[in-house]
């Protein structure tokens, strides 16, 4: 076909442009996170003291602490989307959530008593944390991936992993409601195990199906 | 630098207009492209020590990509290096699925190979190669749309369809031309 031709086929096939990419990842990760939320909390319930938590300041850390990361992720995601490499420029918002994270486990290092850090890191819900967050970011990995597929990731398997990152910190989110164990340790070992495991399934799934 | 500055902002200008529909807009868009494809497809592949027999067909893909991931373009960005991470991503697959047998740098072959005016002739042969390998209904639309020239509309009346039929018929007809593109060679 002469490319002239080509040209011609594209002009008749245009149409405006209903949803743009960043709108397009935001409503369907929506639906999968509501569906999993709803799931989630159908089975297991939030934590015993429900609303309460609100005004307990660890609890408010903790979710600030998440809610942070999935904040600087976003931009990140809609660059993992696009065709233009990432440039370690684009991890800079990162950077900054880790020093708020290292001043957060700063504090509980000054003001918890040493005895207290290592129960505090192995709470008493570690291994239903690192069953529960992926299996709460699956959907949402899912979902971004099939996204993905019609957008135009440079590279796919880090792609990948920044998807399952941020559907790892949107679980976390979700999952945070849920868990008593509140201390910055906790979540570095536990969430930070869980996070690993959405990471390598997003690069390993990025790999071969972000082909395009 | 600032020539390709202010055609940078000109292509983007134009693509904001096609986001919201404008097709005269699209028009000149694709055809202002279509230059600069082509001398990145010929540089491409002769910089790899590839054949360029065939850089038209690149250059056809390439557009496909741009066409239908266009909504992956952030509007408040311009357009080029958008479009070069396409052409890049769309070069590494070409000649990835060529192998790499071929990839012997040639210093200064650019000059003797950028003629893109034979390019397209070569490529006239592909209306059989490609277009064959559509459904009949799907070659159909993309013919009357392509090489009469018809609008939808009008293509719509003379196979004795609906619009909106035509026009899904055809979004899935260069939706499996892209496949096509990137399943040969």
């Amino acid at each position: 076909m002469q490319t002239h031709r080509l040209i011609e086929a594209l002009v008749a096939d245009l149409q405006p442009l209903r949803q743009r990419l960043p709108g397009q990842i935001l409503m369907r990760l929506g639906w999968a996170a509501l569906a999993a939320a709803l799931a989630f909390y159908g089975l297991y319930g939030f934590r015993d003291d429900g609303l309460a938590s609100l005004g307990d300041p660890r609890f408010v850390v903790k979710i600030s602490l998440l809610l942070t990361l999935v904040g600087a992720l976003w931009p990140l995601m809609r660059r993992a989307a696009g065709p233009i490499k990432m440039t370690p420029t684009d991890f800079k918002p990162l950077a900054w959530v880790g020093l708020f994270w290292l001043t957060m486990m700063g504090l509980e290092v000054a003001l918890v008593p040493q005895t207290a850090w290592y129960p505090m890191m192995v709470g008493e819900n570690g291994l239903f944390c690192l069953a529960a967050i992926p299996l709460i970011g699956m959907p949402l990995l899912a979902t971004i991936i099939v996204t993905f597929r019609g957008a135009a990731p440079a590279v796919a398997s880090v792609s990948g992993a920044v998807a399952g990152f941020f559907c790892a910190a949107i679980a976390s989110v979700l999952y945070a409601v849920h868990c008593p164990d509140d201390s910055p340790f906790f979540l570095v070992v536990w969430y930070g195990a869980a996070t690993m495991i959405l990471m390598a399934m997003g690069a390993l799934s990025g790999r071969w199906v972000l082909r395009w | 630098m600032d020539d390709f500055k202010s055609s940078d902002e000109r292509l983007s200008a134009w693509m904001r207009a096609a986001s919201r529909g404008d097709q005269e807009a699209y028009r000149n868009f694709l055809s202002a492209l279509l230059p600069v494809l082509r001398q990145t497809a010929l540089r491409s592949l002769s910089r790899a020590g590839a054949s360029v027999a065939d850089s038209e067909d690149v250059v056809q893909e390439i557009m496909l990509a741009i066409h239908l991931r266009r909504h992956t373009w952030d509007e408040s960005t311009t357009i080029m290096p958008w479009v070069y991470g396409i052409a890049r991503h769309k070069m590494i697959d070409v000649l990835r699925r060529r192998g790499r047998r071929f990839e012997v740098p040639l210093d200064g072959f650019e000059e003797i190979v950028e003629a893109p005016a034979a390019a397209e002739a070569l490529s006239e042969r592909d209306i059989i190669r490609f277009l064959g390998r559509l459904g009949n209904g799907q070659r159909k639309v993309v013919l009357a749309v392509s090489v009469e020239g018809l609008s939808i509309r009008d293509a719509a009346k003379r196979l004795g369809i609906t619009e909106g039929a035509a026009r899904v018929t055809l979004h899935r007809g260069l939706k499996t031309l892209a496949r096509i593109y990137g399943s040969e060679r």
